[in-house]
């Protein structure tokens, strides 16, 4: 990419399973008021299926982090 | 792009992103496990943990970027066996007290299949038509896209000089590498578990 510099400030953090838990269990209690293994719970139910709340969607974008 | 290694293609995904980011901020990517290599798993990023990032600027807001990805086989001959592929983004621009301002989304496994926004109930007036969950249809917008509209049109102050062209290339190769952009391909998702067993929460649902 000429006329251009790549900055190396963004680096890359592999987090482990167990700290992506933790991710969501924060975003879960945060955004919804209940535990991560709560919300997951409720998403494997399809209790948030026909939900619109952008709260659902914040935490639910984490899944991928826990499991 | 693609890659010769899951590794590789996943590194050149990252690539336009961590100069796409550091047009507005110094933060971190965070990864969730095997996202340098796993295959046939879907992936999730984020930026310092899901921790929203304050770029500098008037207004003082804050971004969070989330996003969903997967390591997928190239089907074209002649061509490097690996690819990232988008799977979902959900990007956030909040006032400095974490509450939404505008949020851009596409996620699939939802109700709302197709890319949209939604604006923050701190940008609304009360008894209006508008309400921070209606979906407002969009095309797919790339992180440059946004990032750009940070800069652009809510006075986030970059911390680059050469921001415009870095954000012009790195969105000319989104749309070079991206395979749809009105319509996405029908979701390929598994079936939750205990499909069959679901109390539904009572309440109307809201049609559009």
């Amino acid at each position: 990419m000429p006329g251009t510099r790549h900055h190396a400030k963004v680096e890359v953090d592999e987090v482990s399973r167990t700290e992506g838990a933790d991710m969501l269990h924060n975003a879960a209690r945060r955004r919804l008021n209940i535990s991560g293994e709560e919300f997951l719970d409720r998403w494997d139910r399809g209790y948030y299926d026909d939900t619109d709340d952008p709260a659902v969607a914040d935490v639910a974008m984490l899944i991928p982090f826990a499991r | 792009m693609p890659g010769r290694t899951p590794r590789e293609a996943v590194e050149a995904f990252l690539t336009p992103l961590q100069d796409t980011l550091s047009c507005v901020a110094k933060a971190k990517i965070t990864l969730s496990e095997g996202g340098y290599t796993t295959v046939g798993r879907v992936h999730g990023l984020t930026l310092n943990r899901n921790e929203a990032v304050k770029p500098k600027g008037a207004h003082h807001l804050l971004l969070r970027v989330q996003m969903q990805y997967e390591i997928v086989p190239v089907d074209e001959p002649g061509r490097d066996p690996w690819r990232v592929t988008t799977r979902a983004y959900n990007h956030e621009v909040q006032n400095s007290s974490g509450e939404g301002v505008v949020s851009y989304h596409w996620h699939p496994q939802s109700r709302v299949k197709d890319p949209h926004v939604h604006l923050g109930h701190t940008q609304l007036a009360k008894d209006v038509v508008l309400h921070n969950k209606l979906h407002i249809p969009t095309a797919r917008l790339s992180l440059e896209g946004v990032i750009r509209h940070c800069i652009e049109e809510l006075q986030v102050k970059p911390l680059r000089d050469d921001w415009d062209p870095v954000l012009a290339t790195r969105k000319a190769d989104f749309e070079a590498f991206r395979k749809w952009n009105q319509s996405p391909p029908a979701p390929t998702v598994a079936p939750k578990p205990d499909a069959k067993n679901k109390p539904r929460r009572p309440g109307k649902r809201r049609s559009l």
